[in-house]
């Protein structure tokens, strides 16, 4: 029986940080919910805005690129989608900019459904 | 309510005299040729912080060195043990050919991500140069594509050879950057050449570290499938 959580690592890289950096972050993300500082509610709802809508563009370019792979689309179509998805981004790009934000706030822990994005 | 840790076979063993999360004693309820262990409690004993989820595992594990178990996941409660007793009862004949599934058998996981912040395919055949122009739409969703499949080849490279030394295998989706995430239901016989296959994967990749925990209660490898009442999803 395992005496500490040290012992359940059993194949180790040489450089753990990257996965240790995956910890924190996870740490950072729970005590942002728990201490929620009411002078930081503006970026507190951006992020959460910013969720659904980046959750919604990741959905609807996965879509976008199995009808691609499908093969059922014109060319023109495929720009038009190629486009809209591109400036979508961008726009995502800047308004995470703008309130701070990075890919990883921009994500849920849904514990045993996995993560959101 | 009740805490669950696990549903384990031999109910004649009774459970292991020992405390579970909030120092509250180990009970065991028998149902048919089962046993579930719990504990009591007037309300929710622990949050998810690592020591109450290290207090939940050393319970299954220390069930795990008599007999084959179904852990529970963390947070798994019932109103009462006759709620308990009756999702058991609906069932047994499932929870049985689980256990038999898992029987002798660890969970292994294996998380692999890249090292640097770069692209989580590196180290894969190079895509096309990058075009210093700003893509077309085509461009950009070919782009998109092509990385996908970079990717996936990626995590197949590590899964597949890993998934034929196990029993069963569950891939889980990743966080950004994570090329795989992925848990490995293994014969406690074959943890060790599960282990240096592991190594020789990492040993063959520059660009993405590898992780192996375990040996695990087959956590990953309980799900009951079917249609589930509202306690029974509670369960599970």
């Amino acid at each position: 029986m395992s005496e500490s959580p040290a012992d359940k690592l059993l194949a180790t890289p040489l450089d753990l940080d990257p996965f240790a950096r995956q910890v924190r972050r996870f740490d950072e993300a729970l005590s942002r919910r728990i201490d929620a500082d009411p002078e930081n509610v503006e970026r507190g709802l951006a992020q959460l805005v910013l969720t659904l809508i980046e959750l919604l563009r990741q959905l609807m370019e996965r879509q976008a690129l199995r009808r691609v792979e499908a093969g059922g689309l014109e060319p023109e179509e495929v720009e038009r989608l190629g486009s809209t998805l591109m400036a979508l981004e961008q726009r995502m790009d800047e308004l995470k900019e703008t309130f701070g934000l990075t890919d990883n706030d921009l994500n849920l822990d849904l514990g045993p459904l996995g993560r959101l994005l | 309510m009740i805490w669950v840790y696990a549903i384990c076979e031999r109910p004649e063993i009774p459970a292991p005299r020992r405390r579970g999360l909030a120092q509250a004693p180990l009970e065991g309820v028998r149902a048919g040729d089962l046993l579930a262990v719990i504990t009591r409690h007037s309300h929710t004993p622990a949050e998810p912080a690592p020591d109450a989820l290290w207090a939940h595992e050393r319970v299954v594990e220390r069930l795990m060195a008599d007999r084959a178990v179904l852990p529970m996941r963390f947070g798994t409660t019932m109103p009462d043990t006759e709620a308990l007793t009756a999702a058991i009862v609906r069932r047994h004949a499932e929870l049985l050919q689980r256990l038999a599934a898992v029987r002798g058998r660890v969970e292994l996981g294996v998380r692999a991500i890249v090292t640097d912040n770069g692209d989580p395919a590196a180290g894969m055949p190079p895509a096309a140069p990058a075009d210093a122009r700003r893509p077309n739409g085509r461009e950009y969703l070919m782009g998109k594509l092509e990385e996908e499949r970079r990717i996936d080849h990626a995590a197949a490279a590590l899964h597949e050879p890993l998934a034929r030394l196990a029993v069963d295998s569950r891939r889980q989706p990743g966080a950004p950057g994570e090329v795989l995430r992925a848990a490995y239901l293994v014969e406690r016989a074959d943890v060790g050449r599960f282990l240096s296959r592991v190594e020789s994967l990492q040993r063959a990749q520059s660009v993405t570290s590898v992780l192996c925990t375990g040996p695990w209660p087959p956590y990953s490898f309980v799900a009951l499938v079917g249609p589930a009442t509202r306690e029974e999803a509670m369960v599970r």
